[in-house]
């Protein structure tokens, strides 16, 4: 058996391979199966993965850009400070929003597959919603205070760090494929 | 959509349909093509296993390919080259595998000296050094004559983390070997 990959070998076996009768090839079941979890991975599974990996990239963004001033590094320089200074307070909230959302994405990019990452994009705008809210809790149970319109402004930039930084992935990598 | 409905579309409809997300499309077009070409791959392939494992990766680079295909040519030539691709790159893959294999056979009588090789092989007590795992590999190696694939399976572990495994012991009992010699 060569690596013959001419055009009149190609021909010739896929004449063979069109007039194959696939009525007595058994194709087990679980086959299928285990492809489709590898082709469309749970949804809970992967949004379990990117919530795990949210906690620890989010805790570790807050070591370059404090979110509602907690600062648990004790870093004497933030980007929410670089943020205030050029943009006012509420372009501080919608930049701090997008970073703290997009590191997240952009570092699930080691740990997703495709097939994982597309399963995000399905629901993007409903699992950054989610993690957004989530994130906003944790925040106020970490003792931050939320102000409404402050609050608002964080998440809308939070909705569109995830949704670019999804967005931006999938199509990056879908190239590479 | 339901299935039923899905059934009746040609290939090439399924095809376009899929590209859009349509996900039972993909099962249509698994049922009605994985029997031809897994039977294609099993005429040519050893074991069923082998077979099964390269019809998986054939629909799977189907579905990676998914945007590249153009919905005014037929499905079936263009499912026929993935499957024959991604077979020939099996076999160029177990090839490039086998000889890394032999040269692995190769490196153990050197790695070993000749006085600690038993009438019945490899001397056990100079295994003693090895971690378990790396022990157990090179055993299975050398007496059982098992290839990284079945010693991946019975150490639960990779083909590569199997070669890794005897490779770092080899060195190893090397090492072991030239500081008794001094």
């Amino acid at each position: 058996m060569g690596f013959d990959d001419n055009k009149e070998q190609w021909l010739k076996e896929f004449t063979e391979f069109s007039q194959l009768d696939s009525s007595k090839v058994d194709v087990p079941s679980a086959l299928f199966e285990s492809l489709k979890k590898r082709i469309f991975p749970s949804p809970w599974m992967v949004l379990g993965k990117v919530a795990g990996i949210h906690v620890v990239v989010g805790f570790l963004s807050l070591g370059i850009c404090s979110q509602f001033g907690l600062n648990p590094f004790q870093t004497e320089r933030s980007l929410a400070d670089l943020f205030m200074r050029y943009g006012g307070h509420n372009f501080c909230m919608l930049a701090c929003g997008v970073l703290f959302m997009a590191t997240t994405y952009l570092a699930a990019n080691m740990f997703l597959t495709l097939e994982e990452l597309e399963a995000v994009r399905k629901y993007e705008w409903l699992q950054t919603g989610v993690i957004g809210l989530v994130s906003l809790a944790a925040f106020y149970f970490f003792g931050a205070q939320l102000v409404g319109t402050f609050a608002l402004l964080w998440i809308v930039g939070a909705l569109l760090g995830g949704f670019l930084s999804i967005e931006g992935s999938y199509r990056l990598r879908r190239s590479w494929v | 959509m339901t299935k039923m409905d899905l059934a009746e579309k040609p290939d090439e409809e399924l095809m376009e349909m899929y590209k859009m997300g349509e996900q039972l499309a993909f099962e249509i077009l698994f049922l009605r093509h994985s029997g031809r070409v897994m039977g294609f791959l099993c005429k040519r392939m050893r074991s069923e296993k082998e077979a099964q494992d390269v019809l998986q990766e054939a629909f799977f680079k189907l579905h990676r390919s998914k945007h590249q295909y153009d919905g005014t040519l037929p499905f079936s030539p263009w499912l026929f080259s993935i499957a024959r691709t991604v077979w020939l790159d099996y076999l160029k893959k177990k090839k490039l595998d086998a000889s890394v294999e032999h040269a692995t056979l190769e490196l153990i009588p050197s790695a070993i000296n000749e006085s600690e090789i038993s009438e019945n092989g490899l001397d056990l007590g100079l295994l003693e050094v090895l971690p378990p795992n790396q022990k157990q590999a090179i055993s299975l190696r050398v007496y059982d004559d098992a290839t990284f694939e079945e010693i991946a399976s019975r150490l639960a572990t990779t083909p590569e983390n199997a070669r890794q495994l005897i490779s770092r012991g080899l060195k190893r009992l090397k090492n072991t070997w030239n500081s008794r010699k001094e």
